[in-house]
């Protein structure tokens, strides 16, 4: 068995199950129940094919999937908003579309308000006396952020 | 090109990748963030070529995704700006006053000054047209997966 084959293949069994998982019974930290079914698939595979030995770069090739899976998660997840103006823009078609058209229907409850709440549940902020206040995780994400671009000397303000 | 390569190898393209994304942002492509992770993601497949290995590719492919994931989350993301307006004020902010610094309207003003920048979209006589389909395929792709999920 090539690396190759075991790498990708246990990446699709693992995304089938994910999808299985999803379509059943949706977790509630959808994070960490991804992680969870990649860990629990590699561990899996690993075992199934222990006489075969799989080799470092096909665990490697698994892992760099999985990670790149996760990291576009987030996108799949919510609503962007970039993807919705896009969509918006490309059903307009030759007409195009006014800068009206495409914001009407979208709310700060829809794409500030359902972030906060997100935030809060997650811990990295909370709200104290009606006032948002972040907590030392969410500082800590904040400053890796912040280090970040001024690494790249980029101004501090995205969203 | 071999099935197989060194796993080190990807690795150290990525660190490549880095680098050289970092140096174009700061040097050669001011404030353009997409072209500085393309050149990065070119500079680093270069380096890849030393020993070229189908795994190693794909390997390398998917690292750089989860590199411009984390790096498109900082410009883009908004989850991280809330988290630094909260930051950056030192006793909090009410709803109204994080409203009044990040609300809709922002969003999506930025949102179209970045489709346009990146050429994505155009905007002729006050109408935003589809420039290039790059996005829309992608943006495609993610409302499948979408409702595949939910």
């Amino acid at each position: 068995m090539t690396s190759l084959s075991f790498g990708i293949g246990l990446f699709i069994v693992a995304i089938v199950i994910h999808i299985a998982v999803w379509r059943f019974r949706r977790p509630k930290n959808h994070i960490k129940a991804l992680v969870f079914i990649f860990v629990v698939t590699l561990t899996a595979g690993l075992l199934a094919f222990k006489k075969v030995n799989p080799s470092p770069s096909s665990v490697l090739l698994f892992i760099s999937l999985a990670l790149a899976y996760i990291s576009n998660y987030p996108a799949i997840e919510a609503d962007s908003p970039s993807v919705s103006i896009t969509l918006k823009i490309a059903d307009a078609g030759l007409s195009g579309i006014k800068k009206e058209e495409i914001g009407a229907g979208i709310s700060d409850d829809m794409l500030v308000l359902s972030k906060v709440r997100d935030l809060v549940s997650g811990g990295l902020i909370s709200l104290k006396e009606g006032r948002y206040i972040v907590n030392q995780k969410g500082r800590l994400m904040a400053r890796i952020f912040i280090l970040s671009r001024r690494l790249m000397k980029a101004d501090e303000i995205g969203g | 090109m071999r099935l197989e390569g060194s796993i080190f190898l990807p690795i150290a393209a990525i660190a490549v990748n880095v680098i050289s994304q970092i140096l174009c942002y700061r040097y050669l492509f001011r404030g353009k963030l997409l072209k500085s992770l393309l050149a990065g993601f070119i500079t680093g497949g270069i380096f890849m070529l030393s020993s070229p290995s189908l795994n190693g590719f794909i390997v390398y492919l998917a690292l750089s995704n989860v590199y411009f994931h984390f790096m498109n989350m900082g410009e883009t993301a908004r989850r991280i700006r809330i988290l630094r307006e909260l930051a950056s004020s030192k006793d909090g902010l009410t709803l109204e006053e994080l409203l009044k610094r990040y609300n809709a309207e922002e969003i999506i003003e930025r949102r179209l000054k970045r489709l346009m920048d990146n050429r994505q979209i155009s905007l002729k006589n006050g109408r935003y047209y589809i420039e290039n389909p790059v996005m829309l395929y992608i943006a495609k792709s993610i409302k499948s997966w979408h409702s595949l999920l939910f």
